[in-house]
C-alpha cells in the first residue's frame, strides 16, 4: 500500500524514491471533508495498532470524565471505559461501525454507566422496566441523549441532597476509592460511623432513584 | 428547520450541558436531536465539553498499558519506552535551505524582499477590471513561498507568481482567486463551495483536490497538472458575449496543456512532469521520526517549522496527508501527536509535552 522512503532535505533528487498517490484517485475529489475522524479511519486501515493507540489516547480521558457523572467512582468509571476499548479490539468494532469512533465511544459509555447503576441502584425494580429499558437502550433513540443527561442531573441532585457527612464518607468512598479506615482517619470517626454513613448514602440514592425514575415512567 | 439548525449550535449545547437552557431553547435542541443526521455534531461538542470540562485526571499512559496487558501480553521493553522521562525543552528551528543560504549572503536584504511580496497593491490589466480593492500577494522573492488563504487553502508561489482576492470572494460560500504564473494549488475540502482560480486565458474549479497551474507568458503555453481528485477547466469568457463552452475534466495525474487559440486535450503524465517537493511528495509517513517530518514539510512548502527538539524526540508519525493544505496537514500531525500549533508572522511554532 505504501512504501517507505528516507530523504534527508536538499540531499538528493526527491522525485527519484517518492511515490505519487496515484492509486487513490477515486478517494480524493468526491469532497469527504477529512477531519480527525478520517484520519482515524485511514490509520486503522493500514494499522489496527496505531489506531487504537490513537484512539486510546485521544478520548480514554474525556470518556472516564464523561463516565464518572454517572457512576460516581473514578474506579468503576475507568473499568467501564477500559472495558469499552478491549470489546472494541476484541469485536473489531473499527471494521463495522457506521457512525464516527467518537459517537460510538460516547454511546458506549452512556450505555453501559447506565446498565451499571441499573445493576447497582435499581436491582430490585420490577422486571417490566427492566426488560422495557433493554429494548429501548440498545437502539439509538435521539431521546436517549437527552435522557442520559437527565440521569446525570437526577443522580448529582440526589447525592448534593445528603446529609453532609453521609456524602462525604460517600464520595470519598465512591469517587476517590478511599478504604473505609482512611475515611474514618480523615473524618476522626470510627471505621463503623464510615459504614453506616455510607449505607445510608446508598439507600438514599436507591429510594430516590427509583421513585425518580418511577415518576418519569 | 434551517432556523432551527442556526439556533443550535456549540454555545447552546454546552448551555444545555450546564443547565442553562431556556425552555424554548431546551425544545429547538430536542427538536434538533431528532434528526439522526445531527447526533455526530452533538456527541462532537460533548467530547470538546468534556475535554474542556475534565472531572478528574486519569494516568492515560498507564490504562492504555493495562489494556494491552488484558488483550495481550506486553513486552517488557515496550514498558521501558514508555516510562522513559521527559526531558528538558530545547528549542530547535528547521528552516528550508534555500531560505537559509539566502540568508546568510543576502542578510538584510532578503528581510527586505521577503516583506515586499505581503505588500497589497492595485493590479493591472484584465485582473483589475475583475477585483475590487483585492488583496494581491505576488513572490518577488527568488524562491518558492507558501500562501496561505482565508479558506486555509495553500499555493506554494513561484518566484513572480501572483494571487489576488478581494474578502469578498471568500463569503457566501464563494472561494474564487484571481492567478498569475506558477503555482502548487492545496484547497481545503469543502463539498459547499467550489473553488475557483481565475486566469486570464482559462478557469477552474474544484471542491477540494491538489493541482499545479502554469499560466501562459509571452510564446508559453497555459498548463494544470493534477495531482489529486478532479478539475474543472474553462477557456476563459473574452468578454465578447460567447458562453464560456464546456469544461474539461481532469483527474489525478493528468495534465492539460494548451496556448491561447488551441483546443483542450488532457494527456496523462508521469511523476517526472511533477517538479517541486509538495507536488511530488505523497505525505505518507509510517513511524517516521517528527523531526524528519517537519523537516520534509518545511521544505516542500518553504516555511519555517518551531518544535521542541528534545520534548519530541520519541514522537514517531504515521500519517497520510496527500493532498490536505499546509495547515490541515500541520493541524493533523498534532492531532495524532497530542501536540499544539500556533502561527506566528509566518512561522509555524508546534509546542507538545513529548510522546
Amino acid at each position: 500500500m505504501y512504501e517507505k522512503y528516507s530523504r534527508k532535505s536538499g540531499e538528493e533528487n526527491p522525485s527519484e524514491k517518492l511515490r505519487i498517490s496515484s492509486e487513490n484517485e477515486e478517494d480524493s475529489g468526491k469532497g469527504i471533508v477529512l477531519d480527525e475522524e478520517s484520519y482515524l479511519r485511514r490509520l486503522f486501515k493500514m494499522s489496527p495498532e496505531k489506531g487504537f493507540d490513537l484512539l486510546f489516547r485521544k478520548y480514554y480521558g474525556q470518556l472516564c470524565s464523561h463516565c464518572v457523572r454517572f457512576v460516581h467512582s473514578k474506579a468503576f468509571a475507568e473499568d467501564i471505559v477500559s472495558e469499552i476499548f478491549v470489546n472494541f479490539w476484541q469485536k473489531k468494532v473499527y471494521e463495522h461501525i457506521d457512525t464516527s469512533f467518537k459517537a460510538y465511544l460516547y454511546k458506549s459509555v452512556r450505555f453501559r454507566s447506565y446498565n451499571f447503576l441499573k445493576k447497582e441502584f435499581l436491582r430490585e425494580t420490577n422486571e417490566i422496566r427492566d426488560i422495557d429499558f433493554a429494548r429501548k437502550s440498545p437502539v439509538d433513540k435521539p431521546d436517549d441523549i437527552l435522557f442520559y443527561h437527565e440521569l446525570a442531573n437526577r443522580l448529582d441532585k440526589i447525592i448534593r441532597s445528603l446529609p453532609a457527612q453521609s456524602r462525604k464518607a460517600f464520595q470519598m468512598s465512591r469517587l476517590e476509592g478511599m478504604k473505609y479506615s482512611e475515611i474514618a482517619r480523615e473524618m476522626n470517626i470510627t471505621i463503623s460511623a464510615v459504614e453506616r454513613l455510607i449505607s445510608r448514602a446508598l439507600d438514599k440514592i436507591r429510594t430516590e432513584l427509583r421513585s425518580d425514575s418511577t415518576q418519569n415512567q | 428547520m434551517i432556523n432551527n439548525k442556526r439556533i443550535v449550535n456549540k454555545k447552546l449545547v454546552f448551555d444545555y450541558l450546564n443547565d442553562n437552557l431556556t425552555s424554548i431553547q431546551q425544545k429547538s435542541l430536542e427538536q434538533w436531536l431528532k434528526d439522526p443526521a445531527n447526533e455526530e455534531e452533538f456527541y462532537s461538542y460533548l467530547n470538546e465539553y468534556e475535554n474542556e470540562n475534565m472531572q478528574y485526571n486519569v494516568d492515560v499512559e498507564e490504562k492504555l498499558r493495562e489494556v494491552k496487558e488484558r488483550l495481550s501480553s506486553t513486552s517488557p521493553e515496550e514498558e521501558e519506552t514508555l516510562k522513559s522521562k521527559r526531558l528538558a525543552g530545547r528549542r530547535r528551528v528547521i528552516s528550508f535551505t534555500a531560505a537559509a543560504s539566502l540568508l546568510l549572503v543576502l542578510g538584510l536584504l532578503w528581510a527586505r524582499k521577503k516583506f515586499s511580496a505581503e505588500q497589497v497593491y492595485a493590479p493591472t490589466g484584465a485582473l483589475a477590471a475583475a477585483v475590487e480593492d483585492p488583496i494581491e500577494k505576488v513572490n518577488t522573492t527568488g524562491f518558492p513561498y507558501t500562501v496561505v488563504l482565508p479558506d486555509n487553502s495553500s499555493v506554494i508561489l513561484q518566484p513572480e507568481g501572483k494571487i489576488s482576492y478581494s474578502p469578498e470572494d471568500f463569503k457566501n460560500g464563494k472561494r474564487v482567486v484571481y492567478f498569475e504564473g506558477t503555482g502548487f494549488f492545496e484547497v481545503s475540502k469543502n463539498p459547499e463551495s467550489p473553488f475557483t482560480v481565475n486566469t486570464n486565458d482559462f478557469s477552474t474549479r474544484v471542491l477540494g483536490t491538489s493541482f499545479t497551474l502554469k499560466t501562459a507568458k509571452n510564446s508559453q503555453e497555459n498548463e494544470i497538472v493534477v495531482k489529486t481528485g478532479k478539475v474543472a477547466v474553462f477557456k476563459a469568457d473574452k468578454g465578447n458575449g460567447t458562453a464560456p463552452g464546456e469544461p474539461v475534466m481532469l483527474s489525478a495525474n493528468q495534465k492539460l496543456q494548451f496556448s491561447r487559440g488551441s483546443t483542450l486535450v488532457p494527456v496523462m503524465i508521469s511523476k517526472k512532469d511533477l517538479e517541486q517537493p509538495a507536488e511530488s511528495l505523497s505525505f505518507e509517513f509510517d513511524e517516521r521520526p517528527v523531526s524528519e517530518v517537519f523537516e520534509i514539510l518545511s521544505s516542500a512548502y518553504h516555511v519555517e517549522i518551531d518544535f521542541e527538539m528534545e520534548e519530541m524526540k520519541n514522537c514517531k508519525l504515521t500519517a497520510f496527508l496527500s493532498d490536505e493544505p499546509l495547515y490541515e496537514k500541520i493541524r493533523l500531525i498534532c492531532f495524532a501527536l497530542d501536540a499544539r500549533f500556533e502561527i506566528n508572522n509566518k512561522v509555524i511554532i508546534i509546542t507538545s509535552n513529548g510522546c
